[in-house]
């Protein structure tokens, strides 16, 4: 049932024929509507790429099935071992420790602004799997007067050897930036955009009122 | 608004979705002098206020695939709203909300059969509290609801009701006078 409180119709009305008696504003639509074509026209080629896909997996199915035959008794190094980040086992790590353990991977020095900021603040968590620490996990914001968002960025530590179910939903996205892909949504007035840059095994996802979050955090992260 | 209008721009803004680009036509003819509203009243300018429309637009075309439900209006006066801040924040100036540049709309290009009217409306705002003030602008500029006008200001549901429905009475009862 719908409880919500009914605006008031004496005003409703009033502020109905105030803003009628506004002269309608100028605005050229072609720029949006070339915007909304080209939406469109992304979407379109991420069905056609799936439909391709699909095809190419299925016309090599048989192959497929020998293959995995082969893989499962003689190659089992070569495969992928899938698992949920929910169930592998999380450990916190300090500013130090990460320092320490990880200071020499590429993404320490853009990570390290966010602890060392006033107005930023981050949280890391190590992802392990078979014993094997597969995933690192930062927790991320940033407060300030130009840009403010908050972001959760996971990192892969496994070479591509283990993948997290959760990051399908990476796979697909369909707008291209110079080093990554991604998709912004606007939710309940916050964008929220969700990239990666598939080669490095890097997941973001970066809310912030701002549009341009999206962009200045992966600055932040790739410089 | 009325329900039919809200109808009518749900319907829009899945067209939208569709890829019918005369749905922006559309959204602008329903909804466009309220945008303008919006926008000049957070960035006190009606060349600025044009451009936050321009990126507005702009955002609402990219952004259609996402909505969601039956809340059309309050969510493309949230991008307005959005789009208008940021505009001050790249142009260095102070992002802010001030409600005592909000209704001035008849400085503007304004009908002359409607002006006395609407004069009276501003008039009658005026002289409402600011606390007041805020409430008929959540409600009726930005189109929130109660559970999200106590998310913005920090009350709780039930004193956000409370303090729209006073903000109301305040108001009617200078509408009358």
């Amino acid at each position: 049932m719908n409880t919500e409180m009914i605006k008031d119709p004496t005003i409703e009305s009033a502020f109905r024929r105030y803003f009628a008696g506004l002269e309608a504003p100028k605005i050229d639509l072609s720029a949006a509507k070339a915007a909304l074509a080209e939406c469109v026209a992304a979407k379109t080629r991420g069905r056609r790429r799936k439909r391709v896909t699909l095809a190419a997996v299925l016309s090599a199915c048989a192959c497929a099935v020998l293959a995995v035959v082969l893989g499962v008794f003689l190659l089992p190094s070569l495969f992928v071992r899938r698992y949920e980040l929910a169930a592998a086992t999380p450990r916190t790590l300090s500013f130090s420790a990460l320092k320490e353990n990880y200071g020499q991977t590429e993404y320490f020095t853009a990570l390290s602004r966010f602890s060392l900021a006033d107005n930023a603040s981050a949280e890391y968590t190590v992802y392990t799997v078979d014993g094997k620490e597969v995933m690192l996990g930062a927790d991320l914001s940033l407060t300030s007067g130009m840009q403010s968002f908050k972001a959760a960025v996971y990192i892969d530590l496994s070479d591509g050897k283990y993948r997290a179910k959760e990051m399908k939903l990476y796979r697909d996205l369909p707008h291209e930036a110079a080093n990554y892909r991604y998709q912004t949504e606007y939710i309940n007035g916050e964008y929220v955009s969700h990239a990666v840059i598939e080669e490095k095994g890097v997941y973001a996802e970066v809310s912030s009122r701002s549009e341009s979050a999206l962009s200045y955090f992966m600055r932040m992260l790739t410089e | 608004m009325p329900p039919l209008e809200l109808g009518q721009l749900n319907d829009l803004l899945y067209a939208l979705q569709k890829g019918d680009a005369d749905a922006l036509d559309g959204i602008l003819a329903l909804v466009g002098r309220r945008m303008f509203a919006l926008a000049r009243g957070i960035t006190h300018s009606t060349a600025d206020a044009e451009d936050v429309l321009q990126e507005s637009f702009l955002k609402i075309a990219r952004f259609a695939h996402t909505f969601k439900g039956e809340g059309g209006y309050a969510w493309v006066m949230r991008i307005v709203r959005n789009t208008a801040l940021d505009f001050l924040r790249r142009n260095k100036r102070v992002a802010t909300e001030n409600l005592d540049e909000f209704f001035h709309l008849t400085d503007e290009r304004y009908s002359a059969e409607r002006r006395h009217e609407a004069l009276l409306l501003e008039e009658a705002l005026q002289k409402l509290s600011e606390e007041d003030r805020r409430m008929i602008y959540y409600r009726y500029y930005l189109d929130l609801t109660v559970r999200d006008v106590a998310a913005e200001t920090g009350m709780s549901k039930s004193a956000a009701a409370r303090a729209i429905l006073k903000a109301e009475e305040n108001l009617r009862a200078l509408l009358h006078e």
